[in-house]
């Protein structure tokens, strides 16, 4: 679906990238929340409200206020704190599933790219081959094999990602490897691997970048959805997925244990979206020249 | 009245202005060449004409078509005129058409659209239009789809469904551009017969003059959005007044001028010294996929049995059609791609089996030139680093300060300064992107430039230049070229002797003038002939006129 | 054509093989005797050698690779450890709520997402294409789990609309089952269909930029029957490969959906299974999901060269 016109033939725009990022919304309000939600991340490993962890039936269930901004729990876990807590852990595991999917299928793409035949052919059907484990379905194998834990959603989603990257860089690569700037590199005696490391992976960059944000949202849905059915994070960490699976048996009671952590899910995945929305259409020129047919009339 | 008559035509498209009081009318029955560079508003005005304007223009002034001015015309009513009483043929054949959808029932959606007719009777009328063009319904299915049709086919669907309903106007934008001369000659002639005989106008854009001194009755020639100068062939070929036209046309006869004679094969100087590049029946066969896993393998031979010979100082021209295997042999030349019989040899060594250290050695002596100047470099590297890129080569022999020095000295023996080196490419024009390209191959100090269409994305007051430099060097630094073009007039103002390619076989080689007068080939001849060359045309025009 | 087809189908054997044989042996290098986990900790050992002769766990991996694939294709997958049931009862019945659920999701997000990525697209700029474009990019970010939960809340647990979970059951009627099974089916298809909006969009737009949308415009056709006629068929084509894609999908969100709506079926049961150390049955299961991905995929290729007459010749990859 991504196709390779997106890598900007311009250096120009690449200049003048943050510039132009500063009149885009969907980049400015996609950057803020992803911003807002590392720091809140990163802030839980020095300060929470409260220990995010110890068990206070006294104070259960509590609504919001200005000692627990979020209210408590059925066991008086603060719920912000949890969140915060929440968001290092949903965070670490999205970034290291999108470092295992790019880390390997970006080399591994490039890498069918440049030699062809059959190696191309034995990479890709590999691809097709572990599209046909959703991460889930992983998820359940490594769990089955190995217990439960946060590693094991990772992982899953780890191998879910190499072949989207490898797909990606493959595709974009191929493309520029017929480009003539790559046959003068060619002729100038420098080997694929050179060639691949100073013309293509600079010129695939963008795309790597765009797609990384879109996997990175995706790691953060699939992590809650696998936490949510037990195949995750496992307690005591608080993740959003599990602490949804906890609230739901308070449902009647305590709608906002439910609403809260998922409009944490929501803002992060939402943030990332429009981030990558607002770097691509930064990236690629075809978004703004574009004209329609004609019609000026017609509507 | 006139048939068409556009007055005071302004257009703008968001902010920008793209044309500026366009004015001109055309009779029944008659031809108007409307010719400009890239970016001038040729395809703009024509799409004016059809109303299909992007959605963001904005358009000035009047445009009647029979009486009927098409501006103030609602939606509705245009659409029962497009296809009807102007029909338009476009640029590029390849993608003109659905692929999903089979051309005969292209071409009746255009007659169900427009006359009361049935299903049925549409059916026999598209096969009448299809066969019109030169597309018989027997022998060429309605039933095909375009995936299936040449590019010189699929442009004659396009025509028939341009003239299914008879049109008093049709458009035609480029429609030869994106094929090979000999189908061009065929669409050209076919577009006339028809004109003549549905007693239609047509409005013909094209970038080519030779085309256009053809067939058009009047010309008007645009640039930047404005129309230059106009007025009725031939006589406007003898007062053309306007600076830009008449540089136009100077261009599109350009001849570079050679300080030294030309060098040819059989020179006696030349049977003393080993040749420079040399091929012995190179064959290069691409297998074709397998069918099925353990079905045999077949293969196309892109390349079958050449050989060649080029001496220091020769220009040599391959010319042939798109897929006849020149940018194949091309590259078998250039060590990238092994032949599977046959030998090739760079001075003394042959590419595909020297060691290491002579195979730089090797690619040191041979440098080319690409079509594209757009896609010629790195986008995000510097120009001198791109022209600096084949001193890779001689990266063990070669200081930081030489490199600096010879990037300035190539960057100067093509026109450039040497500041140049520090900007990137966009900062360029297409021209000169092609300038920097050529200081790339010399960096190296090559003996021989293997120059693959090196002008034909290039507009022709560039082209000139181009071709200039490309003599000029070739006098100073005493290179040879192997000059790859489908274009006739191009390869014969910068060689001294051509091979003429065809499926993948040379077929004739001479003199470059030897041939041009007399091709002893069919091929050849069929080549020739069908080249626009515009001397010719306009000689051929004045004797009509008298 | 049908060399196109004959060679998706030899390709789409090759992978279930792959995939076949993948899972079994993830599956064997587990730890844990399944003979021991039947009878319990006290069994005797020689009750437990002449069961495990039984289940056929003595003899090789390759050997018993081969009944099991051989067992599969006909149907059967053996015996659940703790169920003591065939595999394939057990399946079977999980399927008659399972199978309903992914497809009543599937066609509501194809229904809903299609015409409003066409009214997206034809609208271009515009306010109906702007929200919905926003509409999407929440639809998107929304868990499906979460999502169902929220619909519990409102329509099951506030208004008594709709069963809060559970399932009545086939045999009451399909009246009941099909209400049971509506607002899972809503949640599943809620993401879904953002996605499809958001591709059904955007390859429409593409579409329209193409020459052969202008050529059909030259001929006189008017907007609307530009996009029906020439736009229409030409943009599905992305839009079933991404379709294909998200099957995969479709069927992880069922499997965690049920668990919302306490829906016995597949999702359920291969948690069950886990849980029991069932590993048959776990087996059984994941070799069913990855193949119905397979064949899902098989059936788009297909789909594909049906759309796409350039496919025909066209060689692969």
């Amino acid at each position: 679906m991504t196709r390779p016109h997106l890598f900007s033939t311009d250096a120009h725009k690449y200049r003048s990238f943050l510039a132009k990022g500063m009149h885009s919304p969907s980049f400015v309000i996609g950057g803020i929340i992803t911003l807002f939600f590392i720091a809140m991340a990163l802030t839980s490993f020095v300060w929470t409200p409260h220990d995010a962890l110890s068990v206070n039936i006294a104070e259960r269930l509590k609504p919001i206020s200005a000692s627990h901004w979020l209210g408590t729990d059925h066991y008086g876990h603060d719920l912000f704190s949890m969140i915060m807590l929440g968001a290092r852990n949903s965070i670490a595991v999205a970034l290291v599933a999108v470092g295992i999917g790019a880390g390997l299928g970006v080399p591994l793409g490039s890498w069918a790219a440049a030699k062809g035949g059959w190696l191309d052919e034995a990479i890709m059907r590999m691809g097709d081959f572990i599209f046909a484990f959703p991460a889930i379905i992983s998820a359940i194998m490594i769990t089955a094999l190995a217990g439960p834990g946060a590693i094991n959603a990772i992982v899953a989603i780890g191998i879910f990602n190499i072949p989207v990257f490898a797909r990606l860089a493959r595709g974009a690569a191929l493309s520029l490897w017929t480009r003539e700037f790559i046959l003068a590199a060619r002729l100038s005696g420098k080997g694929s691997v050179r060639i691949t490391i100073e013309h293509i992976l600079p010129n695939i960059a963008n795309l790597l970048i765009v797609q990384g944000t879109i996997q990175f949202s995706l790691g953060i849905l699939a992590e809650a959805g696998l936490s949510y059915v037990g195949l995750g994070t496992q307690p005591p960490m608080p993740s959003w997925g599990k602490m949804l699976a906890e609230a739901q048996t308070w449902l009647m009671m305590a709608p906002q244990l439910a609403i809260i952590p998922g409009m944490a899910i929501i803002l992060t995945v939402l943030g990332l979206n429009l981030l990558g929305d607002g770097l691509r259409d930064m990236l690629d020129p075809k978004v703004r020249s574009s004209l329609d047919i004609g019609g000026s009339k017609a509507s | 009245m006139s048939l068409l008559t556009l007055d005071n035509v302004s257009l703008t498209i968001g902010d920008k202005p793209i044309l500026q009081n366009i004015s001109f009318s055309l009779e029944r029955g008659q031809c108007l060449g409307l010719v400009g560079e890239s970016g001038s508003g040729k395809s703009l005005t024509a799409l004016s004409i059809m109303q299909l304007l992007p959605r963001q223009s904005h358009l000035a002034g009047s445009i009647h078509l029979a009486g009927e001015n098409l501006v103030d015309l609602p939606e509705r009513q245009l659409c029962k005129r497009r296809g009807n009483l102007m029909g338009m043929v476009f640029q590029e054949p390849m993608t003109a058409l659905n692929p999903l959808k089979p051309i005969g029932a292209q071409v009746e959606e255009c007659i169900l659209l427009h006359s009361a007719v049935t299903r049925h009777e549409a059916e026999g009328l598209a096969r009448r239009q299809l066969q019109r063009v030169g597309l018989d319904p027997d022998q060429i299915s309605p039933g095909r789809f375009p995936h299936q049709l040449s590019g010189g086919q699929r442009q004659r669907v396009v025509i028939a469904m341009a003239i299914a309903m008879k049109p008093d106007l049709i458009i035609a934008d480029e429609p030869t551009t994106a094929l090979d001369v000999t189908s061009q000659a065929e669409i050209l002639r076919l577009l006339k017969d028809l004109m003549s005989e549905d007693q239609s106008a047509l409005m013909l854009i094209s970038h080519d003059l030779a085309v256009v001194a053809d067939m058009a009755n009047s010309i008007a020639i645009m640039k930047k959005g404005r129309i230059v100068e106009q007025g009725p062939l031939p006589q406007l070929f003898d007062s053309l007044a306007h600076p830009y036209s008449i540089r136009l046309f100077e261009s599109s006869t350009h001849k570079p001028k050679r300080q030294k004679p030309p060098l040819f094969g059989d020179d006696p100087s030349l049977a003393a010294v080993a040749p420079i590049l040399s091929a012995h029946s190179v064959v290069r066969t691409y297998p074709l996929p397998r069918q099925f896993p353990y079905l045999e393998r077949r293969a196309t031979r892109a390349v079958d049995g050449v050989d060649l010979t080029i001496h220091k100082g020769q220009s040599i021209g391959l010319v042939g059609e798109s897929g006849c295997g020149k940018s194949t042999l091309a590259r078998t030349l250039l060590g990238l791609d092994a032949p599977q019989e046959g030998s090739v040899h760079i001075g003394r060594h042959d590419p595909y089996s020297a060691n290491k250290s002579d195979l730089r050695k090797v690619r040191r002596d041979i440098q080319i030139v690409f079509q594209d100047p757009n896609g010629s470099f790195n986008p995000r590297h510097k120009i001198g680093r791109s022209v600096a890129e084949p001193l890779y080569l001689c990266r063990k022999d070669i200081s930081r300060e030489e490199r600096d020095e010879r990037i300035a000295t190539s960057l100067q023996q093509v026109g450039l300064t040497p500041d140049d080196a520090e900007k990137f490419p966009h900062e360029f024009s297409g021209g000169e992107r092609q300038r920097i390209a050529i200081a790339r191959a010399l960096i190296t100090r090559p003996k021989i430039i293997i120059a693959d269409e090196p002008v034909s994305a290039l507009d022709v007051s560039i082209r000139a230049q181009i071709l200039d430099l490309f003599t000029d060097l070739r006098d100073r630094l005493d290179l040879s070229y192997l000059f790859i073009s489908h274009d006739l007039s191009v390869v014969r103002s910068v060689t001294d002797e051509i091979m003429v390619m065809y499926r993948g076989r040379i077929i004739e080689r001479g003199r470059t003038e030897a041939i041009f007068q007399n091709p002893r080939e069919p091929y050849t001849r069929a080549l020739i002939g069908a080249a626009p060359d515009l001397h010719k045309t306009i000689a051929r025009r004045r004797k009509e006129a008298e | 054509m049908i060399i196109y087809s004959l060679r998706r189908f030899a390709s789409l054997c090759v992978t279930l093989a792959a995939a076949s044989l993948f899972i079994f042996s993830v599956m064997e290098i587990l730890p844990g005797d399944p003979a021991q986990l039947i009878l319990g900790i006290n069994a005797q050992t020689d009750t437990l050698a002449a069961l495990r002769e039984q289940l056929g766990l003595n003899l090789p991996l390759v050997t018993r690779y081969w009944h099991w694939i051989v067992g599969m294709l006909q149907g059967d997958f053996g015996v659940s450890y703790t169920y003591s049931v065939p595999v394939t009862e057990l399946i079977g019945e999980r399927l008659t709520i399972s199978l309903p659920l992914a497809l009543m999701a599937l066609a509501l997000s194809t229904l809903i997402a299609l015409p409003l990525g066409i009214l997206a697209a034809s609208t271009h700029g515009r306010w109906p294409d702007v929200s919905l474009i926003g509409a999407t990019q929440i639809g998107i970010a929304i868990p499906n789990f979460w999502f169902a939960m929220l619909l519990v809340l409102v329509f099951a647990v506030t208004l008594h609309w709709f069963p809060s979970g559970g399932f009545p059951g086939w045999s009451e009627g399909a009246g009941p089952a099909l209400k049971a099974l509506l607002l899972p089916a809503i949640a599943l298809a809620l993401p879904q269909a953002s996605i499809l909006v958001r591709i059904m969009r955007s390859s429409m737009l593409e579409v329209l930029h193409e020459d052969y949308m202008r050529t059909a415009r030259a001929k006189g056709l008017n907007l609307r029957q530009t996009l029906a006629r020439h736009g229409l068929r030409n943009a599905l084509i992305p839009v079933i490969t991404i379709m294909g894609l998200q099957f995969s999908f479709l069927l992880a969100g069922t499997v965690i959906i049920e668990n919302v709506f306490s829906l016995p079926g597949l999702g359920r049961l291969v948690f069950q299974a886990i849980n029991q150390r069932d590993l048959i049955t776990v087996k059984a299961i994941i070799m069913l999901l990855v193949a119905t991905v397979i064949f899902v995929n098989f059936l788009v290729d297909i789909t594909y060269a049906l759309i796409d007459p350039r496919l025909h010749r066209r060689q692969m990859s």
